[in-house]
Formats: C-alpha cells, structure tokens, sequence
C-alpha cells in the first residue's frame, strides 16, 4: 500500500543542493546535455544563459543589414543566411543566437533596434527531423505554427482594436490598463465586450469595428478572412484561435499560401507592423530529405512567395527569411538554386568579399570560453560579490584555455565537459580547477586523443595482403 | 590444374583501350544510338547526357555542369571523346557502322537495357567483361602490380617547390629550379626505400630530364641567369609527367604511358578491382594497388569470381562476407579514425580521407567501403556496436569553390555525407 502515498524525495523541479555550494554555486551550472529548447523552463537549456559578448559581431550584422534597413527600402534584404564556417559540426551556437536574436526583437519589436525605422515582430523553428518537411505546403504549415505560438495575431488584433479605440476615445483605455497582456486579453475576448468595464467607455462593438475598418490595408483583404466577420455587428469577435481554425479549414495549397502571404501580410499592416523577420534553423533538414525535383519545386516557391509571386509578400517583402545553414548545405541545395533562379538574386556562393546577406558563423575562441564559462557560473552563484567581475572560480583561466583546445571551441562539447569536469572535481574535493585537474579529467575520459602516437604513414600502416589472404582458408 | 595450361599465354591490348574514363560513356552513346541513326544527331543527344551525367572529359565528374553552348575547343574535346567512345564499342561489336549511319547491335540492345540508373554495377560489369574477353587487360595490370612489389602497392610521389620548402618567390634563377629538381629527385630516391624498399639511384634520370628542359627551351643553360617563370608551370607538368612515367617503366617494369595506365586505374577502380588515390592524407602523390588478384584458385571465400581465363585462371576481387568482417571493419575504422583525429587536431574528420586509408588497410573497394560504413551505421543507430559515428553532410574548408568530384562521394541511406566522427562507448 505503501506506494500509493509514498512520494520521491526529489521532484523534477528540485534539485538536491549543497554538492556545489563549496564553490558558491546552488548547483552544477552546466547542462550534462546541451541543447537549446526555448519552449523548455530550464534555464540551462532554453537559450536564456546567453552571453551576447561571443557572438557580437554576428549580432551587429544582423542589426546593420536587416534590422536597420527601413522595411520602406525596396532593395531592403528580403533573404540571408546564417552559415556555419567552423567546420566543428553542430553545437556551435546558432540555433542559441537565434533564440536570443528571437527575444531581443520581439520585446520592443525592434523599434528600439531600429531606431524608429521598423515595427517588426520575429519568428523562430525548425523543420522537423527525419524528414517530414519535403513539400512547401508542410514548410507554409509550419510557418503558421509558430505565428500561432508566438501569440502575434491576437496582438496584432489588439493593435488594431486599441488603434480604432484611440482614435474614438482618447487614450482612456490605456490609462485604465496599466498591464499590457490585460490589455490584449481583454480586447480579444468577446465577454469583455457586454462587461461593465467596457460599457464603461460608452461603446458599442459595432462602433469599435465601424473605425477599425477604415484601415485602408483592410480592404484588400478576402471577404473569408476570419477577422472579416467582424465587419457585420452582432458577431463573435474574432481571435487568434479562429485564425487558427481557419487555417486549419483550408485545404488548398493555394488557399493557404493566399491566406499567408497576402491576407495576414494585411492584416499585420494594418496593426502597424511593417516587416517580420522570420528564422529557421536547421534548415539542412528540409534540402536532406528532398529528391532532386522535391528541391527544385521547394525552391521555386520560395521564390515565388519571396519575389515575383502575386502575393503582398513578394511586392512588398514583409516577411525576410533567415535560414540557419548547417557548412555542408549550401553544396546541397546550389544546383536546385541555381534552376529557380535565385542564385542570380540571393547567391549562395557569392563571388565578392563579405556579402551582406551572409552572416558567418565562426568557432568562438579562448576568451569566449571564458565569457560562456563565466555567464554560465554567474548563473548559478549563491553569492556574487563582484557581479560585474568576470569571476571564473573555481575554474583558473589556464584550465578553461584548456577546454577549449581539446573541446574544439564548440560551445555544446566545452559545456558537457565543464559539467562533467565539475562533478569529477567535486568527487576528488579540489580545492580549485586548474589546467592538471583538465589533464587528469581528461585522460580518465574518452574525449583525450593519443597525441603523442606516432603517426602512420603508408610504409607502417598494416595492410591486408590478398595474395596470403587468398590461401588462408576461412569456412 | 594449371599445368594443362601452363604453356598458354595471355596476350593483352593494354594500349587498344580507348582515352575516357567512365562506364557511363557507353550507357549514354547506346542510348543516344538507340534513339538516333545519324551521327550528328547522336553526337547532339551524347552531349546533353554527358551534362546530364556530368561526366567530364578528366578522371573526376563534374559538380556543375550546365554547358548548354558547347563550342570551340570544348566542341573538340566533346567530339575526341565521343569518337573514342564509338571506337570502342565497334571494338566489342555493341554497334554497326555504315556510312554515317550508326545503330545498335543485338548485343548492345541487350547490354544498353542492363543499365539501371540506381544500380550501374551490373552494366559496368557487362562491359567490363567483353573489355577483358578482347583486351585482356585487367589481367595484365593485376599482374604488373604484384610482379612490381609483392603487396601490389605501388607510389607516385610528387611533391611542388612548395612542399620541399621552396616558395615560388624564391627561385630565381634559373639555379633555383635546379635546385628544386635536385632536391625532388633525393626526396624521391628516399621515398622509394621508405615506402617500397627499393633503393634506386634517380642521378642519371635526374640528368636527363633536366637536359631534356633545357632542350626544349623552358630552362636556360645559364644557372645564374633568371628564371622565366612563364614557364613555372610546364615545367612542374613535365617534371610531374617525367617521374611518374620513369617510375612506371623504369621502376615497376610496366610499359605503358601515363595516360594509358590512368585510364585502366581509373575503369578498375569503377569495377573494384584496383583502387587508387590522389589524395591519400599523408602522402604527396598518388597512390595504386588492386583489390584483386589473379589466380587459378583461392581457399578463401571472401573472394568473388569475375573472370575466367583462358590459363585456366580467374580474376577474384576481394569482396569480403559483409557480417563475418564487420568487427574487424569497426576496428580499423575507428583506429584510422584516431590517425586522422591527431593529423588534423579536429573531431570531424573527412569521410573521403578515412576511406582512403581504410581501403588501403583492407584491400576494399570504395563500393564496399561505402556498404560496409552505412551497416555499420545502422547498427550504431540500434545500439549494437560499441563504437558511436556521427555522420554529417558538412563543408571541409578546402572543398569550398570546387569544379570537379574529384573524390567518390559518400551516399549513407540515401543522402551525402563527407565528415564523420566516431567515440569510443564508455
């Protein structure tokens, strides 16, 4: 009976203290699995330990050629990539860049990045593994997925409302408001609409939908558009989930792409945006699944949708895609580029220095290693007497010079090592982690190579010889 | 056995092969006569599938190929090839000939309707065998291999001023180039001993060649005098050209020009049957050896028959049981894989390179490699192996901006990959 009411000393959310507490840390910092999950509420796998100092140039590439380039700007980048050039394979930090790049536009959609020239909202995924997104239409789903997921519909719905508000009443409701989701909550659910709170302004939903309405950008928009409905009185008001449904309800490729690409591109205009950057990371999984004709066809909408379709999109360029190119992709999707024509407008392999569209990715170096390290530690400390210092303790700036040699500068293989490094050094109670500590550490583990064997070359290299081979008998 | 044959001789038309290298030549000329008569109009149907099959004029396929306008001395080349391709199937009577009308045999219609774009190797091996039933000329290369050194290996080392710590910028004069020759023959001379135990003294030939140069205009009799270096670059071609001829005939006995020889390495290596490298990590050159062997019998079953002769012997490639040497696979794979880690200091290690010394060590075909790699693969995915491989379709630095394939790309269930990194389970 016991089991019924006995419980486990630990849940997922505690974690047994005092192991690391010698070195002022509540626990190990370091993830034993290092991946970047931004829907997870693990600090050290979400993407939000993030030290901005190692990848600052990258960053500032972005901001210079996307962000700060005026939406207005016809020849603004419609299309970039983030390639991989550290040939160290994965864990190199894209996909945590992005996560953050992800956050730092959509807290004040980058009007503060842009210094006032663009209201953009931002959207991070990944196609899915193993192979599931060949076709252009499952990529246009997944696209829509994450818009849901990041919850900007309902806000460009409330933009549009609160603008229609403004305009009819002052800006009463935003005095009355002071919290901003309350706010959106409130303007997109249609109970608030007969409450006392709203009557309270001497309204009418009709009135409200009456101005909105006057949006320019809204009458191009398809008479089936969810948030046409709205136009008659007497109707539900519309939210994101009923853009959902929608969505969900067409069953044309072409349906979806209108809906997508021209009507929602409206719609978010007329909330005020003027542009979306749109990353996608491991975007290798798409090009590694798809035949030849699969990579052509794939392509060539995404030119259509990008450039010269007869979308909103493709006149105006709202939405600019940034793919995350794993070093090896480019060579895999060069010649279904090349066929659809977008190597002329967006090349892969640029023939002059420093394209703008391209945003390297380089192995991150010593220092970095200490900055990640550090931002890691600092985390996790119990007390930080010099928060402003960079505090390495207990690892010694020799040892994480050391780590990053033999972890090849890649960011997920150093933080594994560190987190299995700090255990190994908590079991033999040293006092601090030196270079030795690192040499002990890693010898004792498979991640030492043997650098002191003699290279073969052919004349010592053991090879079978055929001749003798052909006359041992082997059944 | 063999005693009955024992006075029967092989005679090989070695220099009778015609000058490409791909089986793929033929598939797209039989086609191309299956479809047209006319000589002109199969020549223009050739050229769009040789695009399309992206085969080159060179040893190495191409990467990009969208030469819609051919002309000029491409058209020249196009059209030797082409014709050399004619001429060799007229050899195996794939085709008849009659004015400027070309059509198919009986037996090329049979052998053109082998061919399976997803597996050519039953195609290869059909034209492989009426190549040997006429030219018999696998079996003397075989020969000339193991005759030369007893493991079958056989070194074509070359190294540029660069390598021997000559930078272009320091030579001068015409001296320096003469230093540099120098100093290529000594390298040569010892690497002859260090890789193959032959001691050969190269002065004489070193001579020669330099006289030859001098002769020809493209190096001054005057040491002090300066060097044209117009001429930097036919120079390190003759030399290149020299040494690897000197070595075939003078070293390893085998009479046959460079170009000659490239072409049976290269078909041999298409079948399995020799393998060769240019690019082998560690070495400067190239390097041949067969994964063959020719013999009346053999005890052992990991060899598979492809070839009788008329002697009463047989061309066997080795073509080991797939299950029996997966553990001895996993183990050479993973100590090359190490060499290769320490060479280059880097956990992703070019797949193409751990080929080249794995196919070595095994005496396989790159075929086989490839089979032997993607099982393993797979069981590593299932947990049954006690070594981890990550495979990933990544860009090694110096592949960036390449023209040619110029090695065998590496397909695991279906999509490229050319690095891999391999641990070791704790």
């Amino acid at each position: 009976m016991s089991k019924l009411i006995s419980k486990a000393s630990s849940t997922i959310n505690q974690i047994p203290s005092g192991r690391f507490e010698k070195f002022n840390l509540s626990e190990n910092p370091f993830p034993l699995h290092p991946m970047v999950n931004k829907d997870s509420d693990q600090k050290k796998t979400n993407g939000s330990i993030y030290e901005k100092e190692i990848r600052h140039a990258e960053y500032q590439k972005v901001i210079t050629n996307f962000i700060k380039i005026p939406q207005s700007d016809p020849n603004h980048l419609r299309l970039g990539f983030l390639v991989d050039s550290s040939y160290i394979g994965r864990g190199n930090g894209k996909s945590a860049f992005f996560v953050n790049l992800l956050r730092e536009i959509n807290k004040e959609f980058a009007i503060d990045l842009s210094e006032g020239k663009n209201k953009c909202f931002s959207i991070h995924f990944s196609p899915e593994p193993s192979g599931n997104t060949k076709t252009f239409k499952r990529f246009v789903d997944l696209f829509f997925q994450s818009i849901i997921k990041t919850d900007i519909i309902d806000y460009a719905l409330a933009m549009l409302r609160i603008d229609a508000f403004i305009k009819l009443k002052g800006d009463k409701i935003l005095k009355k408001y002071g919290d901003e989701n309350k706010l959106i909550d409130s303007l997109n659910n249609n109970d608030w609409y007969s409450s006392d709170d709203f009557y309270s302004f001497g309204l009418t939903k009709g009135d409200l939908h009456k101005e909105m309405f006057k949006n320019p950008f809204l009458d191009q928009i398809d008479d089936a558009f969810p948030l046409m409905s709205n136009k008659k009185i007497l109707t539900k008001i519309v939210n994101q989930r009923d853009f959902e449904d929608h969505y969900y309800n067409l069953k044309k490729e072409n349906e979806k792409l209108e809906f997508v690409f021209n009507d929602l591109v409206s719609m978010f205009l007329a909330a005020g945006f003027n542009g979306s950057y749109v990353l996608i990371d491991d975007f290798e999984r798409i090009p590694e699944f798809q035949s030849g004709i699969q990579r052509k066809d794939f392509i060539t909408q995404l030119r259509t949708i990008l450039y010269d379709g007869p979308y909103l999109n493709a006149k105006l360029g709202f939405y600019n895609f940034v793919f995350a190119l794993h070093a090896g992709v480019p060579r895999l999707i060069l010649d279904a580029w090349s066929l659809a024509g977008l190597e002329q407008r967006v090349s892969l392999n640029p023939t002059y220095e420093n394209p703008k569209h391209i945003i390297l990715f380089d192995k991150i170096n010593e220092g970095h290693v200490e900055l990640l390290l550090a931002k890691y530690l600092k985390e996790f400390r119990i007390t930080d007497s010099e928060p402003e210092k960079l505090n390495l303790y207990p690892f010694t700036q020799s040892a994480a010079k050391e780590i990053g040699i033999i972890m090849e500068f890649n960011a997920s293989k150093i933080l594994q090592f560190s987190c299995n490094l700090l255990d190994f050094a908590i079991d033999k109670s040293y006092p601090i982690i030196d270079e030795k500590v690192v040499a002990e550490f890693s010898k004792q583990s498979t991640y030492k190579i043997d650098g002191d064997k003699k290279e073969q070359d052919i004349s010592n290299t053991e090879s079978l010889n055929l001749m003798e081979k052909a006359n041992e008998n082997n059944e | 056995m063999a005693s009955l044959f024992e006075n029967m001789t092989i005679d090989s038309k070695l220099g009778s092969i015609k000058k490409f290298y791909f089986f793929d030549y033929f598939y797209i000329f039989l086609k191309s006569v299956s479809i047209y008569n006319e000589r002109q109009k199969i020549f223009d149907n050739f050229k769009v599938l040789k695009d399309e099959h992206k085969l080159a004029e060179s040893r190495f396929k191409k990467f990009v190929s969208i030469d819609r306008e051919v002309a000029g001395v491409k058209l020249v080349r196009y059209k030797y090839t082409f014709n050399e391709v004619l001429e060799e199937s007229l050899l195996y009577k794939l085709i008849n000939v009659e004015n400027d009308k070309i059509s198919l045999t009986e037996k090329g219609d049979l052998i053109l309707n082998i061919y399976n774009p997803r597996f050519p190797d039953e195609f290869y091996y059909s034209i492989f065998v009426l190549m040997e039933q006429e030219l018999h000329g696998f079996y003397q290369m075989v020969k000339y291999c193991y005759q030369a050194n007893k493991n079958g290996l056989l070194i074509f080392p070359m190294y540029s001023p660069m390598k021997l710590d000559m930078r272009r910028g320091e030579i001068k004069t015409n001296g320096d180039m003469v230093r540099y020759i120098r100093k290529l023959t000594t390298k040569l001379q010892d690497d002859l001993i260090h890789f193959i135990f032959i001691s050969r003294n190269l002065t004489e030939a070193r001579n020669n060649i330099i006289k030859r140069l001098i002769e020809n205009d493209l190096l001054g009799e005057d040491l002090n005098e300066a060097f044209n270096h117009q001429k930097y670059n036919v120079i390190l071609k003759r030399l290149r050209d020299f040494w690897i001829n000197y070595f075939l005939k003078e070293i390893y006995q085998i009479p046959l020009s460079l170009s000659f020889f490239d072409i049976w390495c290269y078909r041999g290596k298409q079948l399995g049957i020799i393998n060769i490298t240019e690019f082998y990590y560690n070495f400067d050159g190239r390097i041949v050896y067969p994964t063959s062997i020719v013999s009346p019998n053999v005890s052992n079953s990991d060899f598979k028959n492809i070839f009788k002769y008329k002697t009463g012997e047989f061309l066997f490639i080795h073509d080991p049981n797939q299950d029996k040497i997966q553990e001895r696979f996993s183990r050479v794979i993973y100590d090359s894989y190490i060499d290769l880690r320490v060479h280059y200091n880097s956990y992703f290690v070019n797949i193409a390179d751990l080929r080249d010394i794995v196919c070595y060590k095994l005496k396989i075909s790159n075929k086989i490699f490839q089979d032997l790699l993607e099982k393993l693969y797979l069981l590593n995915i299932k947990g049954l192996t006690t070594i981890r491989i990550s495979l990933e379709a990544d860009r090694l630095p110096e592949e960036t901006k390449a023209m040619y394939q110029k090695r065998d790309p590496i397909v695991i269930e279906g999509s490229f990959k050319n690095i891999i990194a391999i641990d070791l389970k704790k």
